[in-house]
């Protein structure tokens, strides 16, 4: 697609090339991005581009020990001397070798209008504005922030036995979000260039004029049906199941899971892709393993445990392609561990109307402040609910007023009473799922 | 305030890199009216103890990435990050944001504010144990063998604690210039620890986490060998913590009905960052994005705290509050732009008195900048924290004992640390630990389990009644802000007393 690829693929090679002599087994992904984007603070349009954002991960295996180092450079001697430099501190790990990864290029993640896209500031900086005038067009006086941004990346991962698998991705999407508080996004691998400057008009045509505290619409706090929207059910996936069904984590005794564990109702099914197409697939995992789809859940019971090539020889079970670096905190993704996440989640639909799945009065829930501090052990949450919106019969007749309210509850007991999913589904562009119907305490 | 700038280390590689900025700016000066540049550069020395038992050591993690900023004619203005700091990638990256810049429309109220002492260069703290030159293993590998000693310390037949550790020293380096002439260079060692523990006992699991983070090298937490005192107390603390947890309960019905006050230890005032802190952010305030000030200045707000409220953010303070220039895991010397960091009084006397800024925002609100600008890594520059602390003026309220503070406090939770915390416009949410519960003004050792405390931005400081105990940048965090994270701290006096009010409320998760 373009020489930088080639450049890239190189640069993988030749680390590998210096470093191999000195160990038994080395891996490198090496990878570069350029991206052109648009922040949108209210009135103002910032432009924020990235070019050759190179990034480099590698480990070494030597006497059963494996060695790690990252870097942002270019130059491979540079990268090299890093990991060589590691090797005195490499730590013993149950790990066999790094994988044969196959030769060859996998482009099918590369649209070539959005490759193309990030090179038209003009184009997306268009985008950015219809989407915020789009907004203050329905809203007098609303409050918008939000980005619109286009990134195209080049990646190629080489071990001391096999590679270089080449590849390379793109991503085109936007979020806006009204008054600190109601939000929407959309992202793809393809230009969104519809969706995109619709999106601010949409969702603030969407919102109800009247807003409501959880005394003037529950009476004050109870418990109450709600509709928990997909993109917070990604979140509380990601969050929290992963913490049950990693095998990483049942290893390490955080996770009491076994496989036939019923993990939710049996009407919920849960698939995990990291070879999907969408945002969320790859052509290798991190460890150079190419993607596959697996049932997790199904009929509600626990029929995969995800897993890493290590937490698998550990378990003795076939690794899922599963092992990425996944940075926590302040970490860069090249220096992350090697850790077991999660691609494309799929949940399949169910046949009850959106609109249906609530009666009376309730809430549509779509995003919860802080989730990341939910009891990943427990499945327990606690948090403000942000943007959302009361409910009479299904139909949205008020927001629910920003930082007045909060939902309490647990996940993974809302999985074991998770029976009512609406039969359409929304692509978050790393999920398709349905809405889901599920009892909480606000307050 | 001291001055360590006196030696003030050069960073490698000075010539070289400075050669890069000034094609680059040299390239720009064709382009744009005005220009600027920093570039910044990490070489990182980790250790994860993970809970699975895996150890990585990573000698060396080497980063690093340039931001150039283009300003044109009428205000409009560009930046582009850049991966590789060669000079032709450099210029190419300045072409690039050109044609970007073509395709901005005018910004007339766009505008820099000028860089303060703009001939001093050289700004930075020594390297003591520098990552670069000792290999860091033997002090890592000593690190996880006596956390993992000090957790199994606490092993019975019932009870396993298992530990996860994250730990990183780490030089910064840091370059700023522009088309004018300025050039300065800062060199900052950062070290951080993090401990988490796990308590299980059957089916059930707590966990504690403790951080600890300077601008200093490794030796503040291991010396010799061994464990710091200061870390050494405070891990077996959260530690015993963590399997007192096991049998914790939360508040009953009855209990937050008739809780008269929360008392936060300063591991948990993490709602000063996110609640106070952001919304006085001049970016977010001219975006129309705070609860407490409008994008004019004034405040929508007044007061916005009860009288004792001060809060101060730029370098870490002492004991007394007094700003300590080389201290606190947050500091820097000088920002991203160049801005020597300053001292900056955001609230006096429970008003708002002063913003954080950036030169952009600066010149938009006709003041001097604060030294507030930083980037992570590359990134655009934005108005962001460093050390934000509840700084009070000395008086009647501020007490000398924990037990003077709790006086009169018929029922009240002495609450303890967070796990993160997030704010929207009109508030935040932060996780709590644990408690204790507080009798009739004496901590009782009835252990509250962990909840999540929120509030609301324009009323949760009306509240603060007093406090006790030494001024400390305790809370070690890394603030996400627009995609971009970087390390700041939050803090106060030991002690913080809360009246309970609709603007502060402590809910527990369901049992």
């Amino acid at each position: 697609m373009d020489a930088l690829l080639k450049t890239v693929t190189d640069v993988a090679c030749a680390i590998r090339d210096r470093v191999l002599p000195s160990v038994d087994d080395v891996e490198v992904i090496a990878s570069c991005a350029d991206s052109t984007g648009y922040s949108v603070e209210n009135d103002q349009v910032i432009a924020s581009l990235t070019c050759g954002s190179w990034s480099v991960a590698m480990r070494a295996m030597k006497g059963g020990r494996v060695a790690t180092a990252a870097t942002t450079s270019r130059d491979p001697g540079e990268s090299a001397d890093a990991l060589l430099r590691a090797l005195g501190a490499a730590q013993a790990q149950e790990l066999a070798g790094f994988l044969s990864p196959r030769e060859g290029t996998d482009l099918r993640r590369a649209d070539a209008a959005t490759w193309a896209l990030v090179d038209d500031p003009a184009a997306l900086r268009s985008m950015a504005v219809a989407m915020r005038d789009g907004a203050w067009a329905q809203r007098k006086g609303v409050v918008v922030e939000g980005e619109v941004s286009a990134s195209r990346s080049r990646r190629a991962l080489v071990t001391g036995r096999g590679g270089p698998l080449t590849s390379a991705e793109t991503y085109h999407g936007a979020f806006v979000m009204l008054d600190g508080n109601d939000w929407d996004a959309t992202s793809s691998r393809a230009p969104r260039s519809e969706a995109v400057p619709t999106l601010g008009s949409a969702l603030a045509a969407s919102l109800p004029a009247r807003e409501v505290t959880v005394a003037e619409f529950l009476g004050g706090p109870r418990e109450v049906d709600a509709v928990l929207h997909p993109r917070m059910l990604e979140g509380l996936l990601r969050a929290l199941l992963l913490e049950r069904v990693g095998l990483d984590r049942v290893l390490a005794g955080i996770s009491p899971a076994k496989l036939g564990d019923a993990l939710a109702h049996p009407r919920f099914e849960l698939w995990d892709d990291t070879a999907s197409l969408a945002l969320a697939g790859h052509a290798s995992d991190d460890e150079g393993m190419e993607g596959a789809r697996k049932v997790i859940l199904r009929a509600g019971v626990l029929t995969t445990l995800l897993a890493d090539q290590r937490s698998a020889l550990r378990a003795g079970t076939a690794p899922t392609g599963n092992g990425f670096r996944i940075p926590i905190l302040a970490e860069d993704r090249a220096e992350a561990p090697v850790r077991v996440g999660m691609g494309h989640l799929e949940v399949a639909a169910g046949d009850i109307p959106r609109e249906a799945l609530t009666k009376g009065r309730a809430l549509l829930i779509p995003d919860l402040l802080g989730v990341h501090s939910a009891n990943k052990s427990t499945g327990a949450f606690n948090n403000p609910i942000v943007g959302g919106l009361a409910l009479e019969d299904g139909v949205p007749v008020a927001r629910l007023k920003a930082g007045a309210w909060s939902a309490t509850g647990s996940f993974y007991e809302i999985l074991k009473g998770a029976e009512r999913l609406s039969r359409e589904r929304m692509d978050t562009g790393t999920a398709t799922l349905p809405w889901i119907a599920a009892r909480v305490r606000v307050a | 305030m001291n001055e360590p700038f006196s030696a003030s280390p050069t960073p490698r590689g000075d010539a070289a890199v400075r050669r890069s900025l000034d094609a680059a700016l040299a390239r720009a000066r064709e382009v744009a009216e005005y220009a600027d540049a920093v570039y910044e550069r990490v070489y990182k020395s980790e250790l994860n103890l993970m809970s699975d038992g895996q150890r990585l050591v990573k000698p060396a993690s080497i980063k690093g990435a340039a931001q150039v900023r283009l300003v044109g004619a009428e205000g409009r203005h560009v930046g582009v990050r850049v991966g590789d700091i060669e000079p032709e990638q450099l210029v190419d990256a300045v072409d690039r944001a050109a044609r970007a810049l073509a395709a901005e429309p005018p910004s007339p109220e766009f505008g820099l504010a000028p860089i303060p002492n703009p001939s001093r260069e050289r700004y930075g703290i020594a390297v003591d144990l520098d990552p670069r030159d000792a290999d860091p293993t033997a002090v890592f590998v000593a690190l996880a063998d006596a956390v993992a000693a000090l957790a199994a310390e606490a092993n019975t037949d019932a009870v396993t604690v298992k530990p996860e550790l994250w730990s990183w020293t780490q030089v910064e380096e840091k370059w700023v210039a522009d088309t004018d002439g300025v050039f300065k260079t800062q060199v900052m060692p950062v070290s951080f620890l993090q401990v988490t523990f796990r308590a299980l006992r059957g089916q059930k699991q707590t966990r504690t986490r403790v951080r600890f983070g300077e601008a200093a090298s490794m030796t503040f937490y291991l010396r010799d060998g061994a464990l710091t005192p200061h870390v050494a107390r405070s891990l077996r603390e959260e530690r015993d913590r963590a399997v007192a947890l096991l049998d914790a309960r939360p508040l009953t019905d009855d209990e937050r009905a008739r809780v008269t006050h929360y008392v936060l230890h300063n591991s948990s005032l993490v709602f000063i960052h996110e609640g106070l802190g952001h919304p006085i952010e001049a970016d977010i305030i001219r975006a129309d994005g705070s609860a407490i000030v409008a994008p004019d200045g004034t405040a929508r707000v007044e007061p916005l705290g009860s009288s004792v409220v001060r809060i101060v953010d730029g370098p870490a303070p002492d004991a007394a509050g007094n700003p300590l220039r080389d201290k606190g895991f947050g500091t820097e010397l000088i920002d991203d732009e160049g801005v020597e960091v300053q001292n900056t009084v955001l609230v006096e006397g429970g008003r708002i008195v002063g913003m954080m800024h950036s030169r952009e925002t600066a010149h938009r609100y006709g003041v001097a900048p604060t030294g507030n600008g930083f980037s992570d890594l590359g990134e655009r520059r934005i108005v962001r924290m460093r050390n934000t602390t509840l700084c009070p003026a000395p008086g009647p309220h501020w007490k000398s004992s924990l037990d003077e503070l709790l006086q009169g406090v018929e029922l009240g939770v002495l609450l303890y640390g967070s796990l993160g915390g997030a704010v929207s416009k009109d508030g935040m949410s932060s996780s709590t630990q644990y408690g204790y519960l507080v009798r009739a003004g004496k901590v009782t050792d009835e252990m509250i389990s962990p909840g999540n405390f929120t509030a609301l931005t324009a009323g949760c400081l009306k509240t603060v009644e007093g406090y006790a105990g030494e001024v400390e940048a305790h809370g070690v965090g890394f603030c996400g802000k627009s995609g971009q994270t970087r390390r700041v701290t939050d803090g106060g006096p030991t002690f913080v007393r809360v009246g309970v009010s609709p603007a502060v409320t402590l809910t527990f998760e369901a049992n």
